[in-house]
């Protein structure tokens, strides 16, 4: 069989022109226009974007559950359209508020069940069906009913489950819905070490969650209404929203030998405004502090700008370095911020 | 979630208040109960599709008439009273099993497909009146059928009361019948709720049983004593019964036929007040229970 | 950063991988078929309700035949039958609830997702679902014959208990495999499964001629014997173990016997096409196969 030779793409996934219609009741729904996107081995890979914004589309589509209207994709060099049997062999999935299985089982059994399914010889199956429930800390509940399960607990399972066949690509759609805090961090920290355990295991993962995705992936997509709006480290992205850096600097008071006029025409320095005069300190203790924002074409010109302070007397409190979050983009670049679009939804 | 669940949550605000059994403000509770029934009536009654019509009123009804008339055959040919018979008892009792259907159908849908049980009715009381008003809706469609059995039943020979059917003793009999059913599905309801995913076809079995000790369609005296007075005990053996002289003229052959009327009549209503007094209670019972143990959000197929 | 430590040959690794030998598919479709059945044999049984509903309301629908042949005096050799075809019921029943339905509740539950996206066939999901089923029916349709013959003291007469054993397991065979093709058709149907499933109840059981011959059908028992495999099965069973009613079969056993055979190879074959056809028909639409979230 004429199969494009694994070699000749270097990408964990690859797509290409994927777009994807809904033939719906009104109409036709455009889920995905034209997508291009590309992971590399060992990369773990961010798609954030509003309800309905086609992330979980792209995803059914790159694991075989769907079929794409236009373009192509392909895991590891595998067209996920072509060679849905090979695809089907190296991957797994993991989807939030999922009630899978089968709620008389056990959880151990179940997890065996599905080690059968996905293609290992029984005592290997066994065997990293008990090694799972010991990185997953749920020895605990091994020999209980899946029914008497609560939802953090089910989802540990599923994700042991999507462990089991130690699949180089790994999708999961909102896998930590749902989770409390303590839970969540437990299953990202078995992603992450999962990861580790064998270079150029790929995760691909839709989050509402902007902590999360700003913490775990090392690239991020930007989607909306079916296309990428932006892409990148999530530093790359937050320099999308702001070119400059800002430098907060607290000083007790701004002394008379220094305008805001003289400041601004050190070398480097794009613009000094007073954020908070006679502000309070960040104890809420103790006097007032003046605080000054100053934009910087780079870091390295705050030395400038500190000298030049120090020079005229003034009392330095505080300096910190002012990031714009991984929200702000979302909302700059999607028009909304993504809990609005969430409330939406909230019944 | 399909297109139901809008309509429940307008349903439970309007009802969540105060329907609490057999308490609470009597206007209310009858509020709640037309928005269940209405709500029952968007679930159950698929009237536009033709193949529901299809099935439920004409093949099922009719298939099981012909499966007892076909076993009844197999003991020498039919003569026109025993078609009587058997007739009669399996229009009643498509009502009967229908109605027995619709609380833990509407239950389980909940749980089960639409999982929202857990969101919506957190409340015994909530749940009531949808799980009334589902057995009521499921036994009115039934009723349709079982006026189409009992048309059949005479194009193929049933003999007819002369003069007409009783239409008051039918209209008091009718009226026992269906509020008792109605009691015993919620009950009903409130049990299976608690069991595996193939529940779905319990009250359907539970159903087959009654059908078994009520007479329906052999006379009560081929049972085992033991099992008689189980029937004797059933409302709907009593409700059967009543049907049969209405329509037919005639009282059963056997113990049964004996009473009078008036005496059946009697028996009938002490049944009915009851299960109506007990049904609620079990309900609540029941669905507490099966909301400590988590049962109402769990889904247990294999 | 990604990069790092991924080896030059990640590709051709991963890509060797995939390649599974024969051997491999064999024993991994062995596999998948056992680990589906295991819930369904051993989970089954776990809530003690099972008892209850799984055996004593099949046997009260039972009585009810049993007593009404009573009421009309009816010969005591119908009791034997009407009690071998409340065995086979349990087996048709399980085909509507646990295999037609199923792959909704599959569907609905998510578990569906997850087979597609394994490695498995739904092929040997669906076998593993018939094997675990008609083994779960297995044991209680023989409590059921064993307390019913007791309970009515009926007598069976089994000159030829190979091919009893044969007609059974043909029958069985045949009805699962048609519950496979019904669990395709149900999926496809959406909301009018529900009224599909109480089609194939009752009234199967009429034109299955399970608890009155469907020679006393006439024309529709041909057909029945034609199409529906509880039809042939049941004629056959009755022939086989109650001699005495043998005037009663519409067909002679060999022919039925046949008949059981073509209808497990048709629907089979039915059976995997419209896997195939469901998994190409999800894939396109994105309904079938995925629950709407
Ligand atoms: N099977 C389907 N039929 C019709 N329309 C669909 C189908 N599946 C998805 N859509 C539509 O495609 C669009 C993208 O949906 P998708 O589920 O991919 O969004 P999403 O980004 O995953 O959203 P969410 O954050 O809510 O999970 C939506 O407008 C949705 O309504
Ligand atoms: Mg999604």
């Amino acid at each position: 069989m004429a199969i494009s030779t694994p070699a000749a793409s270097a990408a964990a996934v690859e797509v290409s022109g994927v777009g994807r219609v809904f033939q719906a009741k009104g109409g036709s729904v455009t889920a995905l226009h034209n997508i291009d996107l590309r992971i590399e081995p060992g990369e773990l890979f961010g798609l954030l974007g509003p309800n309905g914004a086609g992330k979980s589309t792209l995803i059914k589509i790159l694991s075989t559950l769907l079929l794409p209207s236009s373009g192509s994709a392909s895991i590891f060099g595998l067209d996920v359209v072509r060679d849905t049997a090979r695809v089907r062999r190296i991957m797994n999935l993991v989807a939030g508020g999922d009630f899978s299985g089968y709620g008389l089982l056990t959880a151990r059994e179940q997890l065996a069940m599905f080690a059968q399914f996905y293609g290992m010889p029984y005592a290997e199956g066994m065997r990293r069906v008990d090694a799972q429930i010991e990185a997953f800390g749920i020895t605990d509940i091994r020999d209980r009913k899946i029914s008497a399960l609560s939802t953090g607990q089910r989802q540990k399972l599923n994700f042991a489950r999507s462990f089991l066949n130690e699949p180089w690509m790994l999708f999961l759609d909102e896998p930590t819905i749902g989770l409390d805090v303590s839970a969540a961090r437990d299953v990202r920290e078995r992603v992450r070490a999962f990861q580790a355990e064998q270079p150029g295991r790929t995760v691909l993962l839709t989050t509402h969650y902007m902590a999360e995705a700003d913490e775990m992936c090392d690239r991020i997509a930007i989607v909306d209404h079916g296309r990428i709006l932006a892409q990148g480290t999530p530093t790359e992205l937050k320099r999308m929203v702001q070119k400059e850096t800002l430098f907060i600097v607290g000083v007790d008071e701004l002394p008379a030998a220094v305008s805001l006029g003289t400041l601004r025409e050190l070398p480097g320095v794009i613009s000094v405004v007073v954020r908070d005069a006679d502000g309070a300190d960040g104890n809420g203790v103790g006097s007032p502090v003046t605080r000054l924002a100053i934009a910087l074409r780079e870091d390295a010109a705050l030395g400038g700008v500190i000298s030049a302070l120090a020079a005229a007397g003034a009392h330095l409190r505080e300096i910190s370095k002012s990031e714009p979050t991984l929200e702000e983009v979302f909302v700059q670049l999607v028009g909304r911020g993504i809990s609005e679009s969430d409330s939406e939804q909230a019944l | 979630m399909e297109s139901c669940s809008p309509v429940q949550i307008d349903l439970t605000s309007r009802t969540s208040r105060a329907f609490g059994p057999l308490r609470g403000d009597a206007a209310d509770a009858a509020r709640s109960l037309i928005a269940s029934a209405r709500l029952a009536w968007a679930i159950e009654g698929n009237w536009a599709e033709p193949f529901f019509l299809l099935v439920y009123l004409i093949i099922r009804p009719l298939a099981f008439l012909g499966l007892f008339l076909a076993v009844l055959s197999i003991g020498g040919t039919l003569n026109p009273a025993s078609i009587g018979f058997v007739v009669v008892g399996q229009a009643v009792f498509q009502i009967v099993g229908a109605a027995m259907q619709g609380p833990t159908h509407a239950l389980l849908d909940d749980r089960e497909r639409y999982r929202t049980i857990r969101y919506i009715f957190a409340t015994p009381s909530s749940l009531l009146p949808v799980s009334i008003g589902r057995a009521l809706v499921k036994a009115l469609i039934a009723a349709i059928s079982a006026v189409i059995v009992i048309g059949v039943g005479a194009l193929i020979g049933m003999p007819m009361r002369a003069g007409g059917p009783d239409l008051p003793l039918l209209l008091v009999v009718m009226t026992l019948g269906l509020t008792s059913i109605v009691g015993l599905g919620i009950a009903l309801g409130a049990v299976c709720v608690q069991l595996r995913n193939d529940a779905w076809g319990y009250p359907q079995a539970v159903a087959g049983s009654v059908f078994l000790l009520c007479g329906a369609i052999f006379p009560l005296d081929t049972l085992p004593r033991a099992l008689q007075l189980i029937g004797a005990a059933l409302p709907m053996t009593w409700w059967i019964e009543g049907v049969r002289r209405a329509l037919l003229g005639t009282a059963s052959p056997g113990l049964l036929g004996e009473l009078s009327t008036p005496l059946l009549l009697l028996v009938l209503t002490v049944g009915t007040v009851l299960i109506t007094l007990a049904a609620p209670r079990l309900f609540t019972i029941g669905i507490d229970r099966a909301r400590e143990k988590g049962y109402l959000d769990r889904s247990t197929a294999s | 950063m990604s990069a790092a430590g991924v080896p030059k040959d990640l590709h051709a690794r991963i890509y060797a991988e995939t390649e599974w030998s024969l051997s491999h598919k064999l024993r991994h479709a062995a596999q998948s078929v056992v680990g589906r059945a295991y819930p369904r044999i051993f989970g089954m049984s776990r809530e003690p309700s099972w008892l209850f509903f799984d055996l004593v309301f099949p046997t009260l629908g039972m009585c009810s035949f049993v007593f009404l042949l009573r009421s009309r005096g009816a010969d005591e050799a119908w009791i034997s039958a009407t009690i071998l075809a409340s065995a086979l019921l349990t087996f048709w029943t399980s085909v509507i609830w646990m295999m037609a339905g199923q792959f909704r509740w599959e569907r609905d539950s998510g578990n569906m997702t997850l087979y597609i996206t394994a490695p498995v066939g739904l092929g040997s999901i669906a076998l593993g679902m018939a094997v675990g089923g008609a083994v779960g029916m297995a044991f209680r349709a023989g409590i059921i014959i064993l307390g019913g013959s007791l309970l009515f003291g009926a007598q069976y007469e089994i000159r030829e208990p190979l091919l009893l054993a044969l007609t059974m397991l043909l029958g069985i065979a045949a009805m699962y495999a048609l519950g496979v093709c019904l669990a395709a058709v149900f999926l496809v149907s959406g909301r009018e499964a529900d009224h599909l499933g109480d089609l194939l109840n009752e009234p199967m059981q009429l034109l299955g001629g399970l608890f009155a011959p469907v020679r006393s059908l006439g024309i529709f028992g041909l057909l029945a014997i034609g199409i529906l495999p509880l039809a042939p099965a049941a004629d056959a069973m009755r022939q086989l173990a109650v001699p005495q009613l043998a005037a009663s079969g519409l067909l002679p056993v060999p022919v039925e016997l046949g008949i059981l055979a073509v209808m497990f190879v048709v629907f089979s074959l039915l059976s995997h096409f419209s896997l195939a056809f469901i998994e190409r028909r999800g894939r396109a639409d994105g309904k079938l196969l995925t629950r709407a979230d």
